[in-house]
């Protein structure tokens, strides 16, 4: 099983299984992560896994809620598959606690201190079930809720206190939040423990009809997602991995291939 | 449709934990009849209402357009041009959106006739054709019903569960079609087939015998399977717990 190199910084890519044949055939990408476990009838699958370190990112539980017993199991079955260096989730909870309504897309919690605990409780427990470190990702909000009792800034400084968990910070969320807050992307960054980052996902920003503004888009991220990355990177001591944040049917390869070479420019890797 | 908001008093809405203020910023997002009522509780202002409806309309055509591609990848395969999920950029749809329940039942109907209608324009390549149409229309419906329904009698159906009468063997059908091969008159045979979802949300067709098609069909609450005509009793009551394995049918709470 390859390990994330340890010489470097990795930049990778998800896995997008219908361009699993061109990622073979390419040395751009070095690591993957895996947004969902590979289909059955995946052929490529077992050489993807020979060939790649691989970094566990499926929807493993909202952790707004306790996970079932079943959720843990998968999600440490998961991480024994793939064995990768830490394990992700998100600071979501988009669906209602009975389960009878899902928002079937990330979306943020309340603010607050009631969800502070249920989330840093909830990460302890999945952390301890799948044997490795956990890492969380930032999710934007498009318009404000009341009721809130902190930024999400101090929302997440405080749950990566009390945790121990490391940060895995998507850049165009929180470019999307800052835009959607009317705040300034650097003035909006001060805000978050960028010590504890871990890894730094990158991506595109496209209109969205129903949103009448921006939004996360498979593809290539601009410019100004990279220099923030990189600005991140230098206050980012125990950053290992960026990875291009792009799963879809429509990603091309080539769109894959330019996106990854761009952030290892922008990062100086070779 | 289903999963309108509580009607809470102004008592109520203040003992509301954190964890239900959020429930009920979900309901309003995935139901657009709370969104329009006058009485939801989401802490939502009223200036920020709009933003939140434009995000509501978002979440639903990103929906159903991963659903209808999910379910749809056999007409792809024969006809690219015209993706089944090509219907939510549609005038119907948007119109579709301000009466949507994300994950509803009665949503996912709407949306699959929306796309069936539209792939039933596309020239039939064979006999089998509308028959492949019906299979995707109906694996639809699983894949986008997360709602459990609000019946509480047992044994019933799952709330999505169909049983379909195919007069093509259509397992084999979409075989050849995702090999590429073609499909002859050799697999004009009768299949019957269960489409199911659990609560876990992990969808199941699964080839019917006569006792399982016999069993679904008779599912109603109240009834007794073990007296369902022509089917031994231990049949179906083995039969039963089958179906309630992979969602098909409602046996106990616990399995809702």
């Amino acid at each position: 099983m390859p390990a994330l190199r340890e010489d470097r910084l990795s930049i990778g890519a998800f896995y997008n299984p219908h361009l699993a044949e061109e990622l073979l055939r390419s040395d751009a990408v070095d690591h993957l992560a895996m947004a969902d476990p590979p289909a059955a009838d995946d052929a490529w699958f077992s050489r993807v896994q020979a060939r790649f370190p691989l970094l566990l990112h499926d929807y493993l539980g909202q952790l707004a809620d306790p996970l079932s017993s079943a959720q843990l199991a998968r999600a440490a079955e998961l991480q024994s598959r793939y064995r990768g260096p830490w394990v992700a989730e998100h600071f979501q909870c988009l669906h209602t606690a009975n389960r009878s309504q899902s928002l079937d897309y990330v979306f943020p919690p309340l603010y607050t201190e009631e969800f502070l605990d249920r989330f840093v409780e909830n990460a302890q427990t999945l952390r301890e079930r799948v044997g490795a470190p956990l890492v969380m990702e930032n999710i934007p909000g498009f318009f404000s809720v009341d009721h809130a009792q902190m930024s999400e800034g101090v929302f997440l400084e405080r749950f990566f206190e009390r945790s121990g968990c490391g940060f895995l910070i998507d850049v165009p969320h929180l470019w999307l939040a800052a835009h959607y807050a009317g705040r300034e992307l650097r003035e909006y960054l001060s805000e978050f423990p960028l010590a504890r980052v871990v890894e730094i996902h990158v991506a595109g920003i496209e209109e969205d009809r129903d949103l009448e503004g921006p939004w996360i888009a498979p593809t290539l991220p601009p410019q100004e997602i990279l220099d923030a990355a990189v600005w991140i990177a230098e206050r980012a001591p125990d950053l290992r991995a960026v990875t291009f944040d792009a799963f879809s049917p429509s990603l091309t390869f080539d769109t894959l291939l330019e996106a990854v070479r761009g952030t290892r420019a922008a990062f100086g890797v070779q | 449709m289903s999963g309108a908001g509580i009607d809470l008093g102004r008592s109520d809405v203040a003992s509301l934990s954190d964890r239900e203020r959020q429930d009920e910023v979900i309901r309003y997002l995935a139901d657009a009849r709370v969104r329009q009522s006058h009485t939801h509780t989401a802490p939502i202002a009223a200036e920020e209402a709009e933003k939140a409806g434009k995000f509501a309309r978002f979440l639903a055509r990103r929906y159903y357009r991963d659903r209808l591609h999910r379910s749809c990848r056999y007409s792809f395969l024969i006809a690219p041009q015209a993706a089944a999920e090509q219907v939510v950029d549609s005038a119907e749809f948007d119109a579709f959106l301000d009466q949507c329940a994300l994950g509803s039942l009665e949503s996912a109907v709407v949306v699959r006739d929306l796309a069936l209608q539209r792939l039933g324009e596309i020239a039939a390549p064979g006999a089998w054709w509308r028959e492949v149409l019906v299979y995707q229309g109906a694996f639809f419906l699983q894949a986008a019903t997360s709602g459990r329904g609000d019946a509480k009698e047992m044994p019933r159906r799952g709330h999505s569960a169909v049983c379909l009468d195919f007069d093509w063997a259509i397992p084999q059908v979409l075989d050849r079609l995702k090999r590429g091969a073609a499909v002859d008159d050799s697999l004009r045979r009768p299949a019957t087939l269960v489409f199911s979802r659990t609560a876990e949300g992990r969808i199941y067709v699964m080839e019917a015998d006569a006792a399982a098609a016999a069993v679904f069909k008779a599912l109603k609450p109240g009834i007794d399977v073990e007296r369902i005509a022509g089917i031994p009793a231990t049949v179906a009551r083995e039969t039963l717990a089958s179906l309630a394995a992979i969602g098909a049918a409602v046996i106990d709470p616990v399995t809702r």
